[in-house]
Parts: C-alpha cells; sequence; structure tokens
C-alpha cells in the first residue's frame, strides 16, 4: 500500500476533501533566503517565505523570543518541556525534512500586540512550501497577533501552526490570508488553552483555489475560554475546506464558534464543526452557529455543526442557516430609494461584519471593513 | 399628485386589483377601508413597484409622469412612500447606516450633496424622540427585535427623514396601543402640508378620527365599490360592509 505523505488518522477531517488529490505533490520546495531586508513597522515581524526577514523595534531587546523555527530547536524544545506540551505527532511527518516559519514565545506578565506578515513570492504548483510556526504565550500575559499570509506567486503551502495559551492568558489571533486565485494551502492548527486563559480566533479566509483548514483545539483546564469566529468569501472555482474539532477535556470550559460564509460563481466551501464534551467535563458550554449565503446557483456550501457531548451537566447549542439574499429585505430597502445592487451590498457586508466587528483591534476591523467593501463592488 | 387609470393587476393568474381609478390631488388625505384580502395592499404594494406584481391593464401617474414600469427605488426617488403593514426585519444592518444610506440616495437622485453625518445623526434622533423611541434604536438592526409598535413608529420616522410627497400608509394603526396610536398619528400630522398627499389603509375608524381624511374610499373584491368623506368610515364602523355588496 503506498505511504500517504501526510498524517491522517481522522478520516472524518478529511470527508469532503479528497486527500489523495495531493499524492502527486512532494513536501521538498526550499525557499531562497532573500539579503533585502522589508520595511517593518514597530510592532511587526516580517517573514519571506517563513524565514524571518526583519524584527519592528518594539519587539527587540525585551524578554521575547523571536527567531526562525529552524534556529529555535533549542528555545523549542526547551520551551516545550518548560510548558508540559506534548507536540501532536502529526506534525512530526518524517517526510518533510525541510520547513521553514517563526518561533515565537511570549514569557510571563507581558502584554504585547505583535504584527507578523509572512509574504510567499517563491513557490511551485506541486511542491509544498512547508512552514511551522510556533507561538507560545506564557502565564499571565495578554496578546493580540495579527498573522497575515500574502501569496503573491502561484503556490502550495503546508502550514502547521502551534498556538498555546498559558495559565490566566489572553491571545486574540487574526489570521488573515491574502492568496492570488492560484495558490492552494493546506493548514493544520494545534491549539491548546491553559487555566483561566482566553483564546479568540479570528479566521479570515477570503481567497484560494483550495483551502484545507483543520483546527485541533484543547481546552485542557479549567476556566480554559475559547472564542472562534471565521469568515470565508468563497468566488469563481475557489474551495475552501474548515474542519474544526474543540475538546473539552476538563470541568468549566467554554467554546463558541461563529462561521459565516458567502460563496457565489462556482465556488465550494464546508463548515463542519465537532466539539467533544468528554464524560468527565462537567458544567461545561458549548455553542456552534453556522451562517451561508449562496449567491449563485452553481456555488455550494456544506455545514455540518456536530456536538458530542458525554456529560449531562452541560450547556449546548448549534445552529446552521443557509439561504439566497432575502429578496423581501432587498424590495423593502429598495422602497426607500436605495438601489438593488447597493441594497445586496449592504445585506452582505452586514452579515460579514457580523464577525469582523468581534475583533477588538480597531484599526485592523477597518482594514478588513475596507477590504470587503471592494469585494462586494463585484457582486452584484 | 397621483392618477390611477383602469388599473388590473393581479398575481400570475390571480387578478386582485380590477380596474381600479383612483385621483389624488396635492395635499389631499385618502382612506381606502375594505374587507380583508380585496387587494387594499396589493394596491399599495403595486404603487410602490413591487415586482411580483403583474399589471394587466392600466396606468399609474405619479407628478405627472408615467411610472408603471419604473422600479421601487426610482418610485421613491421620485417621492413615494409607504410604511409596511409588516415591515420587515433586517438583522445586522445598522438602522441609522441604513437610513443614512436611503436619504443619500434620494439626495443623489436630486443632484443634491450627501447629509453631512452630523445633521443626519442630529435629525434622526430628534425624530426618535418625537416618535417616543430611545437613542439606542440607532445602533439596532433595521426592524430586528422592535416590538409590532415600534416597528410602525419606525416607519413614520422613515417618512419624515425620505420627506416624500405621496405617503401610502397600509394599515400603520394596526398592533398600536392607544397611545402608540396618538404618538404615531401626531407624527403623521406633522408631517403634513398643502403639497403632501396620503392614502391610509386600515380598517378602523379610530385612526381615521385623528387624521381627518378628505375622502374615504371602500374596496371589495380589488374595486373601488364607493367614495365618500369620513361619515363613510364612521357607517362602516356601525353598518359593516354588507350593505355595501350589489
Amino acid at each position: 500500500m503506498k505511504q500517504k505523505k501526510y498524517y491522517t488518522p481522522n478520516t472524518e477531517k478529511w470527508k469532503y476533501t479528497k486527500i489523495n488529490q495531493f499524492d502527486s505533490y512532494s513536501f521538498d520546495f526550499k525557499p531562497t533566503n532573500s539579503k533585502v531586508k522589508i520595511h517593518c513597522e514597530n510592532n511587526e515581524i516580517i517573514l519571506q517565505n517563513g524565514i524571518l526577514n526583519n524584527i519592528g523595534l518594539n519587539l527587540v531587546d525585551k524578554q521575547i523570543i523571536i527567531s526562525n523555527i529552524n534556529d529555535s530547536n533549542n528555545h523549542a524544545q526547551n520551551i516545550q518541556n518548560k510548558l508540559s506540551i506534548n507536540e501532536d505527532v502529526k506534525f512530526n511527518n518524517k517526510n518533510i525534512n525541510f520547513y521553514t516559519g517563526l518561533f515565537l514565545y511570549i514569557p510571563k506578565n507581558i502584554n504585547e500586540n505583535i504584527s507578523i506578515k509572512n509574504i510567499i513570492d517563491q513557490g511551485h504548483e506541486k511542491r509544498f512550501l512547508n512552514l511551522k510556526n510556533y507561538i507560545y504565550i506564557d502565564e499571565n500575559s495578554k496578546s493580540n497577533i495579527t498573522y497575515n499570509e500574502e501569496t503573491t506567486c502561484s503556490s502550495c503551502i503546508y502550514n502547521s501552526y502551534q498556538l498555546y495559551v498559558g495559565n490566566n492568558s489572553e491571545l486574540e489571533f487574526t489570521n488573515i490570508n491574502n492568496r492570488i486565485d492560484g495558490s492552494k494551502a493546506i493548514n493544520n492548527y494545534d491549539i491548546n488553552i491553559q487555566a483561566n486563559s482566553k483564546m479568540t480566533y479570528h479566521a479570515m479566509d477570503i481567497s484560494g483555489k483550495l483551502i484545507k483548514n483543520n483546527y485541533n483545539i484543547n481546552l485542557n483546564k479549567a476556566g480554559a475560554n475559547c472564542y472562534f469566529n471565521g469568515l470565508n468569501i468563497a468566488s469563481q472555482k475557489n474551495y475552501t475546506d474548515n474542519y474544526i474539532e474543540i475538546r473539552h477535556n476538563t470541568n468549566h470550559t467554554f467554546s463558541d464558534i461563529n462561521y459565516n460564509i458567502i460563496a457565489q460563481d462556482k465556488s465550494q466551501s464546508i463548515f463542519f464543526a465537532k466539539t467533544i464534551i468528554n464524560e468527565k467535563s462537567s458544567s461545561c458550554e458549548a455553542y456552534q452557529n453556522n451562517k451561508n449565503i449562496i449567491l449563485s446557483e452553481k456555488a455550494l456550501i456544506q455545514s455540518n455543526p456536530q456536538l458530542e457531548i458525554y456529560n449531562d451537566d452541560v450547556k449546548c447549542a448549534h445552529g446552521s442557516t443557509t439561504g439566497q439574499i432575502d429578496e423581501e429585505a432587498v424590495h423593502y430597502m429598495r422602497t426607500r430609494g436605495i438601489n438593488e445592487i447597493l441594497a445586496k451590498q449592504l445585506i452582505l457586508h452586514s452579515f460579514l461584519a457580523d464577525i469582523i466587528n468581534k475583533i477588538s483591534l480597531k484599526n485592523l476591523k477597518t482594514k478588513l471593513n475596507n477590504k470587503i467593501e471592494n469585494y462586494l463592488k463585484n457582486v452584484n | 399628485m397621483l392618477e390611477i387609470n383602469n388599473l388590473s393587476a393581479g398575481i400570475e393568474n390571480k387578478k386582485i386589483i380590477n380596474n381600479v381609478n383612483l385621483k389624488i390631488k396635492k395635499g389631499e388625505f385618502h382612506v381606502i377601508m375594505g374587507k380583508n384580502g380585496t387587494g387594499k395592499s396589493t394596491l399599495g404594494n403595486i404603487l410602490t413597484g413591487k415586482e411580483n406584481y403583474i399589471i394587466d391593464n392600466g396606468t399609474i401617474t405619479f407628478k405627472g409622469n408615467d411610472i408603471t414600469t419604473l422600479s421601487p427605488e426610482e418610485r421613491a426617488c421620485k417621492g413615494m412612500f409607504m410604511s409596511f403593514q409588516y415591515p420587515v426585519s433586517i438583522p445586522g444592518v445598522n438602522s441609522m447606516h441604513f437610513l443614512r444610506t436611503a436619504v443619500n440616495s434620494i439626495r443623489k437622485h436630486q443632484n443634491k450633496d450627501e447629509i453631512a453625518p452630523a445633521d443626519f445623526i442630529k435629525e434622526f434622533k430628534d425624530k426618535l424622540n418625537l416618535l417616543g423611541l430611545d437613542d439606542d434604536f440607532s445602533k439596532r438592526g433595521v426592524n430586528d427585535g422592535f416590538s409590532g409598535g415600534e416597528k410602525k413608529r419606525f416607519e413614520i420616522i422613515q417618512m419624515l427623514m425620505l420627506n416624500p410627497d405621496l405617503v401610502i400608509l397600509d394599515e400603520t394603526d394596526s398592533g398600536l396601543d392607544i397611545d402608540a396610536l396618538k404618538i404615531v398619528a401626531d407624527g403623521i400630522n406633522s408631517f403634513r402640508t398643502k403639497d403632501k398627499s396620503f392614502i391610509l389603509i386600515t380598517h378602523y375608524h379610530r385612526i381615521v378620527q385623528y387624521l381627518s381624511p378628505d375622502y374615504v374610499h371602500v374596496m371589495l373584491n380589488g374595486t373601488i365599490v364607493k367614495s365618500g368623506q369620513e361619515q363613510l368610515a364612521i357607517d362602516l364602523e356601525t353598518k359593516g360592509y354588507d350593505w355595501l355588496i350589489k
């Protein structure tokens, strides 16, 4: 039997996206290191094809550790030992022997906002660029991190993220992907949330030919909270598959998923969420809410919100709605003088703003709202 | 202001409006009463350009121009407004942003500059206060979570902000308690001038008494069968409609 080139123990994760389509892909793309430093803002980290390029002045001379993942093997190992993180076996893919990416460690009692920009300007259509981004927030710290992946060439990326939120800490992480239409990506996220801590994750997938996101979120200690907000705008023949698995591994843990999708043209988008509350996890709360708008006859959205509950002392709810733009609402607006296109844009914008407005950074919120306004100009 | 000539219309194969003729001059207030399902709201919807109705015959002339084939937004921009019987909820679309977009769309049609945000906010809040709604309504989604009475008041606020020439009030009194009815009627009366015209569709005399209309019409089976003055509404309250059916 032919061995798969990457981890697939849970077939549900790959229920909708056929994994064998990547069989002919290799994992050996090595980007070359650029010697030209790219301008960076004070709180910014610049990566080029996953290789550290520049670090903002505000982030230097602090206890924060910022390095290439390749350079930080000792750091990574020490910190993993210190924080007792067991790296998920799926990231130890023996077939991947070359990778780039960021190692970021925010130590105890630090409050810092960081913007990470990863410019992907080298790639190959059938050779994966392997990225590993490990981000650890130690105890009593608070950070707002924006990760912006800008793909400017036709490429395919295999991306492993590890995010860790220590005890009594808060992380708001916004992941924005600006991809050219030909790009493909498989993203595996391994997220661990510890005691009395809060992780707010914003997933902003605007485009991409084939995007497969696997989120594996663990609420490990009492008081762990996860707010997962997602937005996907699918157009042309783009394909996005999101699998979100949240495990409530102990008592008094909380999760809330809100995911909105707009699909137009011949695009496809999948929302598959699975929240698991273990038998020994009492007094947990878990919510899933998925809302979808289909704009054309040939667009397809599949929604699969699942709750697996093995404890009686829980509060849980899940729901999903899929439909077209409400024509009655459009007519109502038109009777107020608003033309049909603008009326539809207002409805779609509010649908997307529902997710964007959950972002706490005002500038980022404005930037994303503007981006969406531009996108909506092409909707009619 | 408005002239409806020999109008017959319906949905698919069902005829709802049957040879309606109605002339409304500047400054006049007309009331249309009638049994449930006789085509009153359909007439309102056709006047504002709802697209799923098919006009078999007749014309609608508004301010001297034939508007029979115009889109709803074109009619609104020309000065026509309808207060809906069941205003639709649009969750997520902020009420203030929606109304400012509407005001600016109409201003653009009139070749006027967009209203300054500060001026709009002040005017909007004044109107909210006039109709007894608190400022928080500006932050809520359009009609989202509004009670029946709040929706009707918000319709009147929209009327005041958009400043139309012809107002169609479709059962604006339904769902209102006695105090709210008085507030809404005062809001309508505050908007009445010699240049504004009104059509009120209603089942009850209780709102008519506050508005002192010029004419009252009775519609049965899609046709206007009798026209008169306010006394006709009082007679209908006591006698019902049967005496008008031939």
